[in-house]
């Protein structure tokens, strides 16, 4: 209600209780004077109270209703006039007043009306305004038992008994009316708190009385007068004082206030802060809590957590701030919301207080915090005191130790719990020698716990000093790293078994970074000993000044390419040694992760210089084959042109010229004939030389031994031999025939020898079986397969064969040449290829 | 009667050089000389100067066709023999400026008149 209305308001009452004391006070009242005069005060009292309560809290309707009722109140001031109409009209309208009185009761203390009590305002509007009404259009003397009243200016019927019914059904339905308001308040006051029953108890207690009082004055009317007079002087005495008891429960904050000296008293007292709050607020309900800024949640003094909302059901949360800041707030019943100025002012006084409050209770919740997180985190906490004793440990202490239970653990030496029995002794020496500063330490120890599991715990220790300086206890933080330990050591398992494979292992294994350099430990055995590298030497070495110039850029670019993630194709490489000899590798570049992940290079080869040695060889061997068929077919055509074709043409021309000289010239002719005869023997001997060249037939039809004395017949030299009569496979024979022709030719070529000895033997050492051929002559030596002396198509015959050619031919000491030529078992062998067929090559020069 | 056309006979194998000698001399010719290399054969030509050379193609030391490049302009006929047949030789012979071929089992005098101007 705004100042303006309230004034006019309180302008309208006073006008208005101005003519009703002037009624009062001009007419002759006789007996209802008493009555009248309540009536008045009471209309009076109301309209003052309302008006003090209205300015004093605004917000609340309570003083606005009350007003309403004190000003419709005065209304019932009309009954005083002489006058019958005005009687009469006040008579009907005294009850309207019981209108806003409804409304006012069932609203208190809040000022609102709740939704279900609407309709009982309606019915008493109805019955107020209906009831009156029909008294007076039925009754000539409404009010019962006054002889001095006027008489009613609307009756329409003088029918006693109608006046008398209408007159009791009004009182009837007055009386459920104030039945159903009664049975309201009660419910309502048992259904509240304390401190709501403190406020409206005193409200319902004069309103119950009244209704009471005038529910029996309407009933007894009927049957007394002037109990019943008695019983509405009764109700109005009620009601007058009944603003009282509004006044008191709309104010009582104001009274309230009081209590806050006793409030500050109590605390200084060292009360409690919430029994003095309670006390101070009147609720015994309250609950407070406070606000942990550094979590950012309302918490209880114990520094638990608290869920939101913090109020919930009757309960609302007043927040107290204290230096601008949120330091807590007040859990209390809703009713004091309405009292809003007193819960504040009790909030203003217990800042200081609050403020503590909050601190420890947000140490608490701290302290709670840090308690969770020890109990909760995977590391060991123990704190042990200077004697070594556990006093106190979280939870992972127990764990890790197999002792579960606080008890098992509490009070005893750390050693007992977390140390060896082997390794307790020297612990507890060591502990003792750490002693009076304990400095901070880290160990690592692997024990058997109480569970038979074998721990191993990575410690940090650290001392806790007093105020003075001095250790009080010792906290040693654990890390269970059991786990971490058996991967490490499966992990070391893994490296041991994959450097032992690879300095197993005959390849070559060199580790290299992007740029090439070899990395630390970079190199396998294989390579070190191979190309004589210390390991130390080697690292950071550039794997490209490993390999031969001419090599280096393909070997560069495979390993830019391994680099890049492509795994190389295998390619051959010289691979220098320290001292620069070359070995050739057959090698990969692949890109791998060591064991940091980092992008490596891994170079893998295998020696190949062997293999490609015995490749070059093959390969000389058949471009000798070769050059030594072609040397063959030359030589053939040179002994056919130079021999036996000169032999036949000079023929062809001698028998032309015997032709040309027969008839003439006899003598001549037979000259020429014998010439011609001559040449054509010569030719005979040389082409049979030439075709035994090519391939001693005897050899195929008689074996080694008629065949080799062909040779021994035809020699200058004087030759002895010595061969069995055994045949062997063809290209055997063919192969001893040819190592003996050839060195024979050579004896006589170059040696300057006066004899040679041949000798072809078996021989059988068990496992394999070979045919042996020496020839040895006393010549000059110095023979060199190398000079073309046709030796080496001779090594490359026996070594087809697999066969071994011996060469000793010191200079001045004579020569040896010895072939050994396996035989071949009946199953295989290297002699089979050739059976049955003539030698590939070229028989001797 | 006109005089024994002169020729030389150029041929490392002797027994030919004599059946070859016997031959030409039967048909009227004059031979002056042998020789049994080339440079033995240009050496001849230039001493003896004779007006045929009976060339062998296949000397030790040089064949035929190198003797007939050293030889100068006013160089004599030269006729090439060899063992071989004359299709070995092909292309080689005419361009080599000597007169003919004649296969060594078909030498005669009338085989060597007839390559002759």
């Amino acid at each position: 209600m705004t100042r303006r209305r309230l004034g006019a308001a309180v302008a309208l009452g006073i006008l208005l209780y101005a003519a009703a004391l002037v009624l009062v006070l001009t007419d002759d009242l006789g007996d209802r004077r008493t009555l009248v005069v309540l009536v008045f005060a009471a209309g009076v009292v109301f309209t003052i109270t309302g008006a003090i309560a209205a300015a004093r809290r605004p917000r609340n309707a309570t003083g606005t209703q009350m007003l309403a009722v004190g000003l419709v109140w005065s209304l019932g001031s009309l009954q005083a006039a002489d006058d019958s109409f005005v009687f009469t009209l006040g008579f009907a309208l005294s009850a309207l007043a019981f209108v806003p009185f409804t409304w006012l009761i069932l609203s208190y203390p809040t000022g609102r009306l709740p939704r279900d009590d609407r309709w009982i305002v309606a019915a008493v509007a109805a019955i107020v305004t209906l009831g009156p009404l029909s008294v007076v259009l039925t009754d000539s003397t409404p009010i019962t038992g006054c002889a001095d009243c006027p008489e009613s200016a609307f009756v329409l019927s003088d029918d006693a008994g109608l006046a008398r019914a209408a007159s009791l059904a009004y009182a009837l339905l007055a009386a459920a009316a104030a039945l159903g308001v009664f049975v309201r308040l009660v419910r309502r006051y048992r259904a509240s708190t304390p401190p709501l029953r403190r406020v409206v108890g005193p409200v319902y207690l004069f309103t119950l009385e009244a209704l009471v009082a005038l529910i029996a004055g309407g009933l007894v009317s009927t049957v007394s007068d002037s109990a019943a007079l008695w019983l509405e002087h009764l109700a109005l005495v009620s009601l007058a004082l009944m603003p009282v008891a509004f006044l008191a429960g709309i104010l009582r904050t104001r009274l309230a206030r009081a209590g806050i000296a006793d409030l500050a008293i109590a605390l200084g007292n060292g009360t409690p802060l919430r029994d003095a709050l309670a006390d101070a607020l009147g609720d015994p309900s309250l609950r407070l809590a406070y606000w942990s800024a550094q979590r950012e949640e309302w918490v209880d003094g114990e520094g638990m957590t608290l869920a939101e909302p913090i109020a919930r059901g009757a309960n609302a949360a007043t927040v107290v701030n204290h230096g601008g800041t949120r330091v807590a707030a007040l859990v209390h019943d809703r009713t004091l919301a309405e009292q809003r100025e007193l819960v504040d002012a009790v909030a203003a006084t217990a800042g200081l207080a609050f403020e503590k409050e909050r601190l420890q209770a947000e140490l608490r919740a701290q302290y709670r915090f840090l308690e969770t997180i020890i109990d909760t985190a995977p590391s060991l906490l123990t704190v042990v005191d200077t004697e070594g004793r556990i006093r106190n440990f979280n939870r992972a202490v127990e764990i890790a130790s197999g002792l579960e239970g606080r008890t098992r653990v509490e009070g005893r030496h750390f050693w007992e719990v977390f140390i060896d029995p082997a390794e307790r002794e020297a612990m507890i020496e060591r502990f003792r020698a750490a002693a009076p500063d304990f400095p901070a330490t880290e160990y690592e120890n692997t024990f058997m716990n109480a569970n038979g599991q074998e721990r191993v715990i990575a410690w940090h220790s650290a001392p806790l000093l007093d105020e003075s300086g001095d250790v009080v206890r010792v906290i040693a933080g654990g890390i269970d790293i059991t786990e971490r330990k058996r991967r490490e050591l499966d992990l070391q398992r893994q490296r041991d078994f994959a450097n032992a494979v690879a300095d197993a292992i005959p390849s070559f294994i060199v580790i290299v970074d992007h740029d090439g350099a070899v990395v630390p430990a970079g190199a396998n055995r294989a390579f070190l000993d191979a190309f004589s590298w210390a390991l130390s030497k080697l690292e950071g070495t550039s794997f490209l000044e490993l390999v031969a110039d001419d090599d280096e850029f393909s070997a560069r670019m495979a390993i830019a390419g391994a680099a890049n993630g492509v795994p190389q194709s295998e390619r051959e490489s010289r691979w220098l040694t320290r001292d620069d000899q070359e070995r050739i590798v057959a090698w990969t570049a692949t890109p791998v992760l060591d064991q940091r992940g980092t992008a490596r290079v891994l170079v893998s080869g295998a020696d190949v210089t062997e293999r490609a040695r015995q490749e070059e060889e093959v390969r000389a061997s058949r471009a000798r084959i070769v050059a030594a068929t072609d040397a063959a077919r030359r030589r053939l055509e040179r002994n056919l042109h130079d021999g036996a074709q000169q032999r036949l043409a000079a023929l062809s021309l001698s028998l032309r010229l015997t032709e040309s000289k027969l008839p003439v010239d006899v003598e001549a002719a037979l000259e020429s004939l014998a010439a011609a005869r001559s040449e054509l023997a010569q030719a005979l001997d040389e082409l049979r030389e030439l075709a035994r060249g090519l391939h001693p037939n005897v050899l195929t039809d008689r074996g080694l031994g008629p065949a080799l004395e062909g040779l021994v017949v035809r020699s200058p030299i004087p030759v002895t031999i010595d061969i069995p009569a055994e045949r062997f496979p063809p290209a055997i024979e063919a192969a001893a025939y040819y190592v003996a022709a050839e060195a024979l030719a050579n004896v006589v070529k170059y040696a300057q020898a006066t004899e040679v000895r041949v000798r072809i033997s078996g021989d059988d050492d068990g496992e394999v079986q070979s045919v042996v051929v020496e020839v040895v002559d006393d010549g000059i030596g110095g023979a060199d397969p190398s000079r073309g002396s046709g030796l080496e198509g001779l090594e490359d015959r026996v070594e087809s064969l697999d066969g071994v050619l011996e060469i000793e031919s010191p200079r001045g000491g004579g020569t040896r040449i010895r072939a050994t030529i396996p035989v071949a078992r009946p199953e295989s062998g290297p002699a089979e290829p050739g059976h049955g067929n003539p030698p590939p090559v070229a028989g001797p020069h | 009667m006109t005089s024994a056309t002169t020729i030389l006979i150029v041929d490392d194998h002797p027994s030919f050089r004599r059946c070859a000698r016997a031959v030409l001399e039967a048909d009227g010719f004059a031979v002056i000389g042998e020789a049994d290399d080339g440079e033995g054969a240009i050496s001849a030509i230039g001493s003896l100067q004779p007006e045929v050379v009976l060339l062998d193609v296949q000397l030790p030391d040089m064949d035929g066709f190198a003797v007939l490049s050293r030889l100068g302009e006013d160089a004599p006929s030269v006729v090439l023999v060899s063992s071989r047949e004359a299709s070995d030789y092909d292309g080689l012979i005419s361009a080599s400026g000597a007169r003919g071929f004649i296969s060594k089992a078909d030498l005669s005098g009338a085989a060597v008149r007839s390559l002759l101007p």
